[in-house]
């Protein structure tokens, strides 16, 4: 009884490898999009001097998390300022990048968004960046608070 | 009143961190690493998929105590802002 339960509730997870990340956004449609449209709203609102999103841990311990300033970093990265940006958070060059990356797999038309989608899932594959993504996600929210600022 | 403000401010911030990291825990679970990472990132992230994937994996409750708590934690923390720059 129970390896049944257990049989219907993991198949999907098996078909996909843990290391999908930008394939799964431009995949899922519907979430990507959300996630485009609602980080698209928050950076807006932003801009016009409205703080949706305070970041808990921040506010709570005046730690940083691996996202704090991301925001920041965006709007010195719209000013073309690179060294303010890369010095809010490591990661807004990187972030930008992935979420203009989202972006194009959204918009492109069909058979081209096909391709696109098998080359980022075979990218991912390959060289396992999602994970290395995350490992220095790790190390940064580790040793921004202390050693780096 | 700033006090009693902060205390507020602090409990509801508590609620929603813990929202948050059951949210992830959610990810981590059902949905590839990867993106679990990109929810550890911002909160956002991890918010909008809580509420994309609320239904298929039971996590209702937790996102409607979540955003009641993010409504709170945003007026609060507004409030508290305006009366601390009231009282100089």
């Amino acid at each position: 009884m129970s390896s049944k339960s257990s049989n219907t509730d993991s198949p999907q997870r098996d078909k996909h490898p843990n290391v999908r990340l930008l394939s799964k956004l431009i995949e899922n449609k519907k979430l990507g999009w959300w996630m485009l449209g609602g980080s698209s709203l928050y950076f807006l609102l932003h801009l016009g001097g409205l703080k949706v999103y305070i970041c808990p841990l921040r506010a709570l311990t005046g730690w940083k998390c691996p996202g704090c300033g991301l925001t920041g970093g965006a709007h010195a990265l719209l000013k073309g300022d690179l060294s303010a940006a890369l010095h809010s958070n490591w990661f807004t060059l990187f972030l930008a990048l992935f979420w203009i990356a989202v972006a194009i797999g959204l918009i492109i038309p069909e058979p081209a968004r096909k391709s696109y989608i098998a080359w980022v899932r075979k990218s991912e594959e390959i060289t396992k960046w999602p994970y290395i993504f995350g490992l220095i996600a790790i190390i940064y929210a580790l040793t921004r608070n202390s050693l780096i600022e | 009143m700033i006090v009693l403000l902060s205390i507020l401010v602090g409990i509801t911030g508590l609620g929603w961190l813990a929202c948050w990291i059951m949210t992830l825990i959610k990810m981590f679970k059902h949905e590839s690493t990867g993106l679990a990472v990109l929810g550890i990132f911002c909160g956002i992230w991890a918010f909008i998929w809580g509420w994309m994937n609320a239904k298929k994996h039971d996590h209702q409750k937790i996102m409607k105590i979540w955003s009641g708590l993010f409504a709170a934690y945003f007026v609060l923390y507004g409030l508290l802002f305006v009366v601390a720059a009231a009282q100089g």
